[in-house]
């Protein structure tokens, strides 16, 4: 009887252990903010966005898989309204700053004209990998032509976040 | 009567905390693993599985998946080609399921990618699977708004390791001075199936062959695709004295023999 305790303490003790083994990769990316708007803009006016003091918004990065990453950044389209778009290098971004991550930067503080293309914004160093979340943050700016047509002008940002193969 | 008021206070603090704080991520999810190995023999399937977890506070999240091709850029990040772009496509043959779904916060789903490899099939076949999630439109008049989407990618390596043929040379090495700092430059050429990862050493000797550094290459052992040539640099450890030099470099890519290269040069001056 106490042999079968022991053994059954044994097996719970082991479960628990089998439980607690199961390990999940970090690897994990988010925006903090829906919004980037550049409201009603006149003809021939240019309007930045860094609504947070210096910069807009800020993408996350977490990993803790000991592998690099990189984040990059592309505007899927130009800004459209039905058969009218406002020229990619009227549309351009910018990184602020990046916090807690001692990786490379690219490009940091200048002003990059959008592209259907991703563009290289930030790969990780190597205390990127252990599971500290990197925050790379981003302002904006739009200029409206000249000859532009009035309308609703809508685009796609995307940020996208891999290891290297 | 004040014990009310201060529990009140509390209760109208820790609202705002959950509602304004706490909504510090508008989403963000988790893809786990961000890079699935899967060894199939030929005229095999094989099935993998990807977790992705809503890790947001709050809303559900729809993510879309998808697969493309993959192609090293020159800055050691890749671009994403359309499927059959390249000679190690996994293409038709990766089937993703499901593939478009709904996650609440804090919630899982588990996604199937299986390969079909055909027999003739020989070597490594590469590729990207994507989890992709936007914001919703927002529909003000006449203003300039803007879709956020983030996408976080799993890379994708099927390999067979019995077709697997390793065999690697090196186009060119050299020693280029930048900015009064020395580089070494290797361009390897994968001629085998399989993408290597090539790795290993270049020792610097003085004309009286005294080793006087020693540099690491392509540490993070990042990848050249079948048939692809790349070039690995990295700036040497330290200033050179003037003379002449020798550069031996020793890369391991996986084969049982290592590839070895090397090249002389002359330290000069600085500007």
């Amino acid at each position: 009887m106490r042999l079968l305790n022991w053994l059954s303490a044994v097996f719970f003790i082991g479960f628990i252990f089998t439980a607690d083994t199961t390990a999940y990769a970090l690897f994990e990316a988010g925006v903090d903010s829906y919004n980037i708007d550049f409201g009603f803009m006149n003809i021939g006016e240019v309007r930045e966005l860094q609504e947070k003091g210096s910069y807009h918004n800020e993408i996350n990065c977490r990993s803790d898989t000991g592998q690099a990453w990189y984040l990059k950044i592309q505007a899927v389209e130009p800004l459209t309204s039905g058969d009218d778009r406002i020229p990619y290098e009227d549309f351009k971004w910018a990184v602020i700053e990046v916090i807690d991550g001692d990786g490379v930067i690219y490009n940091k503080d200048m002003y990059n004209v959008f592209s259907d293309t991703p563009f290289l914004v930030y790969t990780s160093g190597p205390s990127d990998y252990t599971g500290a979340e990197v925050k790379v943050r981003f302002k904006y700016s739009l200029s409206i032509p000249r000859n532009q047509a009035a309308g609703n002008y809508r685009a796609v940002i995307r940020y996208t976040m891999t290891e290297v193969p | 009567m004040k014990k009310s008021k201060m529990i009140k206070l509390f209760f109208i603090f820790l609202f705002c905390f959950v509602f304004f704080i706490s909504d510090a991520a508008a989403f963000q999810f988790n893809v786990d693993p961000p890079k699935l190995i899967l060894n199939v023999k030929p005229g095999e399937k094989k099935s993998g599985y990807i977790r992705i977890t809503n890790t947001s506070a709050k809303g559900a999240t729809h993510i879309k998946a998808y697969s493309l091709d993959l192609i090293y850029l020159p800055d050691g990040s890749n671009d994403f080609v359309p499927l059959g772009s390249t000679p190690w496509s996994i293409g038709s043959w990766l089937k993703i399921n499901p593939d478009e779904f709904d996650i609440p916060p804090g919630g899982e789903k588990t996604v199937r990618v299986q390969v079909d490899v055909p027999p003739e099939a020989k070597g490594g076949y590469y590729g990207v699977v994507f989890f992709e999630n936007y914001s919703p439109y927002s529909a003000k008049k006449n203003q300039s708004t803007l879709t956020i989407g983030v996408r976080i990618g799993t890379i994708i390596l099927v390999e067979s390791a019995d077709t697997a043929v390793y065999e690697a040379r090196f186009d060119a090495v050299s020693v280029v001075k930048k900015d009064n700092n020395y580089q070494l430059q290797c361009a390897v050429q994968n001629l085998g199936n399989i993408l290597i990862r090539p790795f290993g050493t270049a020792q610097i000797s003085d004309d009286k062959n005294n080793v006087v550094q020693t540099n690491k290459i392509n540490p993070n052992k990042e990848g050249i695709f079948p048939r692809t040539t790349r070039k690995l640099s990295m700036n040497c450890s330290g200033p050179l004295k003037e003379g002449r030099y020798l550069a031996r470099v020793l890369l391991d890519y996986g084969a049982d023999t290592l590839l070895g290269g090397q090249t002389s040069f002359n330290a000069t001056a600085n500007e």
